[in-house]
């Protein structure tokens, strides 16, 4: 193993390539933990992108890992790849706290079905991410452990509820990470920090042991600097688990398959009344570029209508209130000062709608569903915007679309993420450009019910036409 | 459907005692605008899905049975 390597080129590696090396014994994991524990020492106090930081356990299990690779025995194809988890996924015998005061001490007995296939194929935890309070929410200005900041500008936030996860991966401090994603959770972070992250088929990943929000739309998936190292985290965390009812049996696919098949042929559908409406400037111009790109590389871009696409915010709002304020009912009544105002507020209106307000959303989403499929005859995936918007101030309340417009967050930021969380069709955010401000920009692929395969095989024909993942923000 | 009756503080506090929601008075004033906001929109929402065209749609929340070994097919 080379000695003349520095830190940061160590942390340069993509998380592919980091586990080839490991493999082959080019890098040790020792030096892959302690780079990113070194970057995560200096940075985290600036940028509060994680909650728990295990520096003594993940040592530990790097020198057992760099004798079981000496020796021959790899377990994995994570072996000895650091990686960090949300702060709603439970780890046995360590705290998981969701972001909140309420489960400060809280402590699983088991590992959640994610952490555990991870650490299965030999990743190593190296602590857990910040995030929005219980992940009712799209900023991660977290009032227990910490505003978490844009590694592209501090004074920006890093869009949520997983910013935590998207700031680590951004600013190299772990090689990958999950989040969770009920409205747009790891999409959000994924597009605002500059990296890629995938909400799954709902069903496709188990939610055993993950803090639910909304138990209707709740997924976990992995976030990541590139389309490749998505889908081979992807391949380790897909599957049935029976351990979690909603989890499907339908068969998973050997994601990394197809990364190199091009979109030659490849059918895209775009929503022209919806898609490139209400959005900044520089994100229109970014995700039209982009499909521009694509017919470059031989995909065919094609409008498709959606008849029913409105009502799609309100249809997530209500679901998206009504679920975490049933979870959240007892807590509420015997604890609402340990919530922070603007999630307590959230879950005091949760209560407020009416059962049948709740079922119309349901049943509005089974139409907008059946409509989708019914568009997936003529097209084999849609792109759009990840978000309208590049990366606010820290704090702002509202954002200012196009035409000097402002809208309320939380509405503004639910625009294009909410049609795969009520249809639990699969969704893909990938970098696509940079506004003027050096702010990245993100658009989302939106794929079949477990076509995850299609998404990572066109977001890595985008990736290797274009170079925005490999840009990095300047921490200095 | 017709938006006659505004939702104000004196609205949420209803609502809250009706769910049992211990609320203080200011917290009511402070929710009113959020939620009329959000009601309005379910409220549409409501409208477009009383369109006879889509009496047959069920909910995306049926109770179901996984298949049970054992049981008489």
């Amino acid at each position: 193993m080379t000695a003349t390597r520095s830190h940061t080129d160590v942390l340069e590696l993509s998380l592919v390539d980091a586990a080839r090396a490991v493999e082959r014994r080019e890098v040790s994991p020792v030096e892959l933990v302690d780079s990113c524990l070194e970057r995560i020492a200096v940075y985290n106090d600036r940028l509060h992108a994680f909650i728990s930081v295990y520096d003594e356990s993940a040592r530990q299990v790097a020198r057992a890992a760099e004798v079981m690779v000496t020796a021959g025995h790899p377990l994995g194809p994570l072996h000895g790849v650091p990686i960090a988890l949300k702060d709603n996924i439970g780890l046995k015998g360590l705290t998981t706290t969701a972001g909140s005061k309420i489960l400060a001490d809280w402590v699983p007995d088991e590992d959640a079905t994610t952490a555990a296939r991870l650490k299965g194929a030999g990743a190593i935890i190296i602590g857990k991410t910040n995030m929005h309070e219980f992940a009712w929410g799209g900023t991660t200005a977290n009032p227990h452990y910490g505003v978490a900041r844009n590694p592209w500008n501090p004074e920006r936030f890093p869009a949520g509820s997983s910013g935590g996860s998207g700031i680590a991966v951004a600013s190299r401090m772990c090689y990958g990470a999950l989040g969770t994603d009920t409205g747009g959770s790891i999409r959000l972070p994924s597009a605002i920090n500059g990296i890629v992250g995938i909400r799954p088929t709902i069903g496709r990943v188990s939610n055993f042991g993950v803090i639910p929000l909304a138990w209707s739309m709740d997924t976990v998936g992995p976030m990541t600097r590139t389309v490749a190292d998505c889908a081979w985290m992807f391949n380790v965390i897909a599957g049935h688990d029976p351990r979690d009812p909603a989890c499907s049996s339908t068969p998973t696919t050997k994601y990394t398959a197809d990364l190199d098949r091009g979109v030659e042929g490849i059918r895209i559908g775009v929503v022209p009344g919806y898609f490139f409406y209400h959005l900044q400037p520089a994100v229109k111009q970014a995700v039209t570029t982009a499909l521009q790109t694509f017919e470059q590389l031989g995909a065919q871009v094609i409008d498709v209508e959606i008849e029913h696409i409105h009502g799609n915010i309100s249809a997530q709002l209500t679901v998206e209130s009504c679920e975490p304020s049933t979870y959240h009912q007892r807590w509420l009544r015997e604890r609402p000062k340990d919530y922070g105002e603007d999630v307590r507020s959230l879950l005091e209106l949760g209560e407020m709608h009416l059962a049948t307000h709740y079922l119309q959303a349901q049943r509005y989403r089974a139409l907008l569903r059946d409509e989708f499929l019914d568009a997936f005859k003529s097209v084999d995936a849609f792109i759009c915007p990840t978000l309208p918007f590049a990366a606010t101030p820290i704090g702002a309340e509202t954002v200012i679309i196009e035409g000097g417009q402002e809208e309320d967050m939380l509405s503004a930021i639910m625009q294009f993420t909410g049609v795969p969380s009520l249809t639990g069709l699969p969704s893909l955010a990938v970098p696509c450009g940079f506004d003027a401000d050096g702010l990245p920009v993100g658009m989302q692929v939106i794929g079949r019910p477990f076509d995850e395969a299609m998404l990572f095989r066109i977001g890595a024909a985008f990736q290797a036409a274009t170079d925005f993942h490999v840009r990095a923000p300047d921490l200095r | 459907m017709a938006d006659e009756t505004p939702i104000d503080s004196g609205t949420v506090r209803e609502l809250a005692t009706a769910a049992q929601l211990p609320l203080a008075p200011d917290r009511a004033t402070q929710l009113a605008p959020q939620l009329r906001t959000w009601l309005r929109a379910a409220n549409e929402l409501n409208a477009k899905m009383n369109d006879p065209a889509y009496r047959i749609v069920a909910p995306a929340t049926i109770f179901t049975h996984a298949t049970v070994e054992g049981a008489t097919e």
